[in-house]
């Protein structure tokens, strides 16, 4: 038994929502990317393609505008005023929330962890500029700081509202891309795509929401999710499989995410978060130069890093289509504009 | 007065249609609510239009000129292209990378850009792999001799350079991607239920492109162009085009200077220094929309906007649309300006 999209259209109608993004998104060749890698000698898969998630249009766009359309609209019918995020110098998510807030018209404070004194620029100048009450710490005291923040806006009489501590936070990326799913399914056909197909991001709840869908859709839909920090595979693999049973509960679904469902790689995450190496440098130049497209260092970068590296080892199959998760980040490229230098 | 013959949206298509073309941009761009500035300005409702949503390597409005520029460009044979700009140019940026998507070798010669950061456009022109010429302010006086001569040697070694500010072309194609542009929002606006149609974005090509839909629909829509430079005299860079314009889309009517009024009091000190107006409009239409404005021209605009509005510049029963043209990578470009701006909006 597999469940129609009509059943995934009504789950997601029943949710509250709170337009932030410019869906659908597109869906691109990499063909210019693929000759590239021809002319190079390697074996590319049947064909390659990108789903611009980077356009959704919110702030510099990103996966992430459209997760937030229905956290926003969570924290709107809690009746809270102030949300309180924690989260690192380089977050993509701060920036959606910045500006979800501006949207909704909700204060907001950003406990930036790590790299203190690093200047404010990419995401962190957005969320600046978007309004948000700044507040550095180191990556230990966050919690601590955001505790503080929290008791003082309560005792001015305002409402707020610690963002890690909601458990939904955990699921609804998942429930962004079963949307997603729904977008994909109907792209694909129009492009005359077959199966199979294979995705390629990131670890995270993107594409497990994808793979989520694909297999309760009972579509060859396979995913490869390249490490871009040092938390292990198994983590992710179980954290994976339990936050998909809450989504199969709440979408009244039939299968979950076993740990295999998604093939996760850690070769090429580089140094640490946030920190780039030299494949990830070659393939953010690759890119721009063949197609014009721009990708981020600390996410994206990776994970194309790892798609050419793991084409050019030959260890992808040529029978499938390759769609690479383009989930945005673009702001951060601009913290890293010395790495290009020569 | 002379009656025109106007043309339908479908009439008007036809005559685009008529130049090769490929697909660059993503069209049409959303025309969005500004309902958050739109209550705190008091005065008429508005909307903004989003050409920084077009795509190409961070988006912006000259992602349309090149689905025109490329195909023709190519199609009379050339091989390498050759651009003169300045080093915080957008032009130069998304140039780059239309150029990629079609293979076309591309040479950027950039003035003022030598021992600068590489930081906003010139960081996307360098990942874009532009072959750049990093001018210092010496040789910036002569930059369009200084790329003859690129363009020369090119020659001489047996290659067919299109040095773009040899052509007349890539001067009046802006203008082409904006009449498209006219006949999308035409459709947008049918769909809201607009009156009284005031359009304000960069005095430029754009919304010249824009002038000419309207007038060729027979539409009483309104302009308002923002001046962001002392240095570029509007006659010879719009309005002595409109000729050219409507000879090549063979054309009922054109464009002249009256057709838009022009603001030139928000330049500030030039060209790439942002005021502390800029620098206040950016903050205002990031918190209340969540819209990101750039220092060097919707930022000017967005500073223009608020102004007049305060201003009674523009009225109550007016529907304004923003043109938002695009440009985000340079606000990194003043990021430390922009981080320590103390006010609150």
């Amino acid at each position: 038994m597999t469940i129609s999209q009509e059943h995934f259209r009504s789950e997601l109608e029943k949710l509250p929502r709170f337009k932030l993004s410019q869906l659908n998104t597109p869906l691109e060749p990499l063909d210019r990317l693929q000759q590239v890698l021809i002319d190079q000698g390697v074996d590319v898969p049947n064909r390659m393609l990108v789903k611009r998630d980077d356009v959704t249009g919110l702030a510099f766009g990103g996966n992430k505008g459209r997760h937030f359309e229905f956290e926003i609209a969570r924290i709107l019918d809690g009746g809270f005023d102030t949300v309180i995020n924690i989260n690192h110098y380089h977050s993509n998510q701060a920036r959606f929330i910045a500006a979800g807030c501006v949207k909704a018209g909700l204060k907001y404070h950003i406990v930036s962890t790590d790299m203190v004194t690093a200047p404010i620029t990419g995401n962190l100048l957005l969320c600046k500029l978007m309004g948000a009450v700044i507040h550095r710490s180191p990556n230990e005291y966050g919690r601590q700081v955001a505790e503080k923040i929290f008791k003082e806006e309560k005792a001015s009489g305002r409402k707020p509202y610690i963002l890690p501590d909601d458990p939904f936070v955990d699921v609804m990326g998942m429930i962004g891309f079963i949307e997603t799913g729904l977008e994909l399914e109907d792209q694909l056909a129009h492009l005359k795509i077959e199966e199979p197909v294979r995705f390629w991001g990131l670890t995270g709840r993107s594409i497990a929401g994808l793979r989520l869908y694909a297999k309760n859709r009972g579509l060859d839909w396979r995913a490869t999710a390249c490490q871009y920090s040092p938390s292990t595979v198994e983590d992710f693999q179980n954290v994976t499989a339990h936050q998909s049973k809450q989504v199969v509960e709440m979408f009244d679904l039939e299968q979950s995410l076993n740990t295999d469902d998604l093939q996760v790689i850690e070769d090429y995450r580089g140094p640490a978060y946030g920190e780039m190496d030299d494949r990830v440098i070659e393939a953010i130049q690759m890119l721009g130069k063949a197609e014009g497209l721009i990708i981020d260092p600390n996410y994206t970068g990776k994970a194309m890093s790892g798609l050419i590296g793991e084409l050019r080892a030959g260890r992808v199959d040529a029978s499938e289509t390759i769609v690479f998760i383009h989930s945005g980040g673009l702001p951060q490229l601009f913290a890293h504009a010395d790495k290009f230098n020569d | 007065m002379t009656m025109t013959q106007h043309l339908t949206p479908n009439e008007l298509q036809a005559k685009i249609d008529k130049l090769p073309r490929m697909n660059i941009a993503h069209l049409p761009t959303p025309l969005e609510e500004m309902p958050r500035l739109t209550e705190r300005l008091g005065g008429p409702k508005i909307w903004i239009k989003r050409e920084d949503m077009t795509g190409l390597a961070y988006g912006g409005n000259k992602a349309r000129h090149y689905e025109f520029e490329m195909p023709h460009v190519a199609d009379l044979g050339y091989d390498v292209m050759i651009n003169v700009m300045d080093y915080h140019s957008n032009n130069a940026r998304m140039t780059a990378a239309a150029a990629n998507k079609i293979g076309m070798r591309y040479i950027l010669v950039l003035k003022n850009a030598a021992n600068r950061n590489v930081q906003g456009n010139l960081l996307i022109d360098k990942i874009l792999g532009a072959e750049l010429h990093l001018l210092d302010e010496y040789q910036s006086g002569d930059a369009e001799g200084y790329a003859t001569r690129l363009k020369e040697e090119l020659e001489a070694e047996g290659h067919k350079p299109y040095l773009i500010q040899d052509h007349l072309f890539p001067r009046i194609v802006g203008m082409v991607g904006f009449v498209q542009a006219g006949i999308e929002i035409l459709q947008q606006i049918d769909e809201n239920d607009f009156k009284n149609v005031h359009i304000i974005g960069v005095a430029g090509r754009s919304l010249a492109g824009l002038i000419i839909a309207a007038k060729s629909m027979g539409l009483d829509w309104k302009f308002t162009g923002v001046t962001v430079n002392y240095d570029v005299p509007l006659s010879g860079y719009i309005f002595d085009h409109n000729k050219d314009i409507q000879e090549l889309l063979d054309l009922p009517v054109t464009f002249e200077q009256s057709d838009m009024r022009i603001l030139d009091q928000y330049v500030g000190e030039g060209y790439g220094v942002m005021s502390a107006q800029v620098n206040e409009a950016i903050h205002i239409a990031a918190q209340t929309d969540a819209i990101i404005c750039d220092p060097n021209y919707t930022g000017t605009v967005m500073a223009a906007l608020i102004d007049q509005i305060e201003e009674g510049g523009f009225s109550d029963d007016e529907t304004v649309i923003f043109l938002h043209t695009g440009g985000l990578p340079a606000v990194f470009t003043f990021a430390d300006q922009l981080a320590s701006f103390k006010g609150t909006v």
